[in-house]
């Protein structure tokens, strides 16, 4: 696999998802756009990332459980504070949401899956 | 309405306005707009706004405005502020639409309405109510309603139930805004009355057009979310990325029941 097919692998990925973690590899999660550069690059990290997508064995259920918390933890991290998230009748600041997603209560569960399924999406 | 209906209500108030200045005299105000809106004998719309009695902060609220701007688009007879059990019960005798689109708070067997005041209740709490379901398609914006109450609509002759079998999730900015921003989460939800006031009737059909409503939205700020704002405050990546989440968590917790064998 060339550098161009990798480039075309990120521009099939929609814009919001490429400084996102998702690319699972060891203990760690590279972005889109870091993998693009590790193998624009040529790096020994490059070829291992380039190897993984080339083979499209992306990540185990439990390494996507921790993508998912990991994305998860960024995001609602960097969220603005005034945002807000109603689950049901429950309001959420992404502070308090964060809380639900470490403790993994229903609430914070349900927001893990449908980050789950939204990482399967965009590397289908 | 009909067409020529609104037309001709509309050259009635024309002439009423030239014989109002033909006389020196100026037009009455318009009237307050009402809470009750009797304009389509297809699509009665329950939109309540105040969960004051059960949520912590107002919820309805922020689901209400895309519904309100449906009803508007489409003609559709709307309770507002004022869809206590009552009044949707009145309406919908009034009335007799083919199709109910109710929005409010829910569990898995109970429907309410404003104030959070039961209007739907399975058989097991006394079936309020669901007489009014025969022959008629029930589509409730609602949490977990799916599970229980949906089948017993059903069960209660229903043509056909939409629902969610899961809490419905919003994404909120603090201000009350509009926008593609606050209308996303229930676009998918609009376009099931959409599908069926354009007279489809399979819902299976009806069900995929939700669906791939939820998924065009999902990819549309996967795209262009740095291009859009609410109420002029620039759309965040995270709230962009937040409620693509929740596209997908009501995408798939939508579910439709068909009229029982």
């Amino acid at each position: 696999m060339s550098k161009q097919t990798i480039e075309a692998w990120v521009s099939k990925i929609p814009k919001l998802e490429r400084d996102q973690p998702l690319i699972v590899l060891g203990d760690t999660a590279y972005t889109p756009n870091q993998v693009l550069s590790e193998v624009s690059r040529g790096t020994a990290l490059g070829n291992q990332l380039q190897q993984k997508i080339e083979a499209g064995k992306f990540s185990p259920a439990m390494d996507k459980y921790a993508l998912a918390l990991l994305r998860l933890r960024e995001r609602l991290g960097k969220m603005p504070s005034d945002a807000r998230i109603a689950h049901g009748g429950k309001v959420f600041s992404p502070q308090e949401l964060l809380k639900e997603v470490e403790a993994g209560t229903p609430i914070g569960r349900s927001f893990i899956e449908a980050e789950v399924k939204r990482t399967e999406e965009v590397l289908k | 309405m009909k067409t020529e209906e609104k037309v001709g209500l509309w050259a009635f108030s024309g002439v009423v306005v030239l014989a109002f200045l033909s006389l020196g005299l100026r037009p009455p105000p318009p009237p307050p707009p009402r809470q009750i809106r009797f304009l389509s004998k297809q699509l009665l719309m329950g939109i309540p706004e105040d969960d004051s009695p059960c949520a912590d902060e107002p919820v309805l609220i922020w689901g209400a405005a895309p519904l309100q701007k449906f009803a508007n688009e489409v003609g559709a007879s709307a309770i507002e502020a004022d869809a206590l059990p009552e009044n949707l019960r009145s309406a919908i005798l009034q009335e007799i639409p083919q199709q109910l689109y109710l929005f409010g708070h829910g569990q898995t067997w109970v429907y309410t309405s404003e104030k959070c005041k039961y209007f739907f209740t399975d058989p097991v709490h006394n079936g309020l109510n669901l007489d009014l379901v025969k022959d008629r398609y029930c589509h409730l914006l609602s949490c977990l309603t799916a599970q229980t109450l949906g089948p017993e609509i059903i069960k209660a002759g229903a043509k056909g139930y939409f629902g969610y079998y899961e809490p419905f999730e919003l994404v909120l900015k603090v201000a009350p805004g509009s926008g593609r921003f606050v209308d996303a989460p229930v676009c998918g939800d609009i376009e099931i009355a959409i599908a069926l006031l354009q007279g489809e009737r399979d819902l299976k059909t009806i069900y995929n057009r939700g669906v791939a409503r939820y998924n065009e939205e999902i990819n549309y700020w996967g795209k262009h979310w740095a291009e859009e704002s609410c109420d002029g405050v620039r759309i965040a990546e995270q709230e962009a990325q937040m409620l693509i989440s929740v596209l997908i968590h009501n995408r798939d917790a939508l579910r439709y029941y068909p009229i029982a064998q």
